[in-house]
């Protein structure tokens, strides 16, 4: 979970971009109610959408009230009320976010990432004890991945299966009503998220010489640039055949609310996201909602 | 030229084992003593042999080989039963487990990963039967269908204002040429320009904020 998947802007609703920016903010506060402060640093845009999505299938509707926020002081803001889902999604992210870390430290082990583990140490642990079975599969599918980083793996999608089980999973724990589309939404989801980090990391990976799944795959790179462009039509082909299926199985969902939100995420926002990775030499890295 | 091993032998091809090994028995014994026979007809007896025992080995061979996959073609409409049944694992696991692999394995087991979301390995194995099967309708089909699935779930107007990326182009106004570039019952139908006026206005009023102050008293 990286933060990667967003509506279109230019395409979304004011009372969806209202709801957007309430629920980010009940899941922080839900973070900090259960985990404390620093935690809430966890906290990103793909569980938002994951929130909304899990929340209209279970037919749980938000409350947003107009309440104080550290973060922003000077002014009251709409915020999403406090619920079950909220809180397994808050415990979820902490989780995630840790194993993210561990990964970083099992790959690199570099003192920057170990003491960011260890920042998080306390939350993870409270977070894995209210939600083991959370944990569970996060670490089961995080040595699968790390089973096959290790091998050097070049195929893209053995390697981005594991992410994409681990979202279908994790999902279908949260909330078990949507049956096979809703699964087949949340793999691709994984798998999308797995696909655009790698894209993202090209350089970086390139330059530290750690795993990314499109440099196994194609060992051709010199820079960005030349590399998607050499590669444009395999990479096309992995993210947007993703998308479509994310598109199709959303299409085939019922929502009781709140569907232009994802409706704009699934028919727009991964599409407008996918290209700007594949037109966008430059840094992505800082994206605002 | 090869013979055929079951005329070589002098039997039917739906001959059961037994009755072939005493076939080969027969034919061979015929040309054991020959073969010490001086001259021509000794060597012609030797290289009799030799041509049953070949023949022999041959055809247990390709019996073993079958014998692994059953007949081919149920095989492959039992695969394609368990993929409809959603048993994809036991598919996969029948499809492991054949030895021969004509353009039908490859285009099965594309579908296998097409189900399971793993839609790089799908198109490479529906490009493998393809190749073997360049005439086949039904593969081409498939790997045409599998390339357009990029842009499914919208029509080419729609996927061409997407392709236009975050930017909202200014100069494409709806319903310009008397065309409406947008499905009406989509998300900001008609509004798109207006749409990036209240986006300034929020970042704005978030600005606006952040130094204090407010622009848009509502929000």
């Amino acid at each position: 979970m990286f933060g990667y998947v967003l509506p279109d802007k230019n395409y979304l609703y004011l009372k969806d971009y209202a709801l957007f920016q309430g629920v980010y903010c009940g899941i922080c506060k839900s973070t900090k109610k259960q985990f404390g402060n620093l935690p809430r640093l966890s906290v990103n845009y793909d569980s938002v959408f994951l929130s909304v999505l899990v929340h209209n299938l279970c037919g749980e509707d938000y409350t947003l009230e107009k309440q104080r926020c550290i973060l922003h002081p000077l002014r009251k803001r709409n915020m999403a009320l406090d619920d079950p889902l909220s809180a397994k999604i808050a415990a979820l992210n902490v989780l995630l976010l840790w194993h993210k870390l561990n990964d970083d430290v099992i790959d690199g082990g570099k003192f920057k990432h170990r003491a960011a583990r260890r920042l998080f140490a306390r939350a993870r642990k409270k977070a894995a004890r209210s939600f083991p079975e959370f944990e569970a599969v996060i670490a089961e599918e995080y040595a699968r991945l790390r089973a096959l980083e290790k091998a050097k793996c070049g195929e893209i999608d053995r390697v981005a299966d594991p992410f994409g089980c681990m979202m279908e999973r994790l999902c279908g724990l949260i909330c078990d009503r949507g049956g096979e589309d809703f699964k087949s939404l949340c793999y691709n989801v994984g798998r999308w998220i797995y696909l655009i980090d790698a894209l993202d990391d090209l350089e970086k990976d390139h330059k530290s010489g750690e795993y990314n799944v499109f440099l196994a795959a194609f060992p051709d790179f010199s820079d960005r640039q030349s590399f998607v462009e050499a590669h444009r039509q395999d990479l096309e082909f992995s993210l947007y055949t993703g998308v479509a299926a994310i598109e199709e199985a959303a299409a085939k969902l019922d929502f009781c609310f709140n569907a232009d939100l994802i409706k704009n995420v699934t028919e727009r926002g991964l599409r407008v996201r996918t290209k700007l990775f594949l037109e966008n030499h430059c840094q992505c890295k800082k994206i605002r909602m | 030229m090869q013979k055929n091993p079951y005329v070589i032998l002098g039997v039917d091809e739906n001959i059961p084992d037994d009755q072939l090994y005493e076939a080969y028995r027969k034919k061979r014994a015929e040309y054991a003593d020959a073969r010490f026979q001086p001259g021509e007809a000794g060597a012609e007896a030797a290289q009799k042999m030799e041509e049953l025992d070949n023949a022999y080995s041959d055809i247990l061979a390709d019996r073993k080989n079958r014998g692994a996959d059953g007949d081919v073609t149920t095989v492959f409409a039992e695969v394609e039963q368990m993929i409809k049944d959603g048993k994809l694992n036991e598919a996969q696991s029948r499809l492991d487990g054949m030895n021969q692999r004509p353009a039908e394995w490859h285009y099965l087991q594309s579908i296998v990963f097409y189900r399971k979301n793993w839609y790089g390995e799908s198109k490479k194995q529906l490009e493998m039967a393809c190749q073997q099967a360049p005439g086949n309708h039904k593969y081409s089909d498939a790997l045409m269908r599998l390339n357009n699935r990029m842009n499914q779930g919208q029509n080419p107007q729609q996927a061409k204002n997407n392709a236009s990326g975050q930017q909202y182009d200014p100069n494409q106004r709806p319903g310009q040429n008397g065309q409406p570039n947008m499905d009406p019952n989509r998300q900001m139908g008609g509004c798109g320009t207006e749409m990036n006026c209240c986006a300034n206005l929020i970042c704005a009023d978030c600005c606006c904020e952040m130094m204090g102050g407010d622009l848009i008293s509502c929000c």
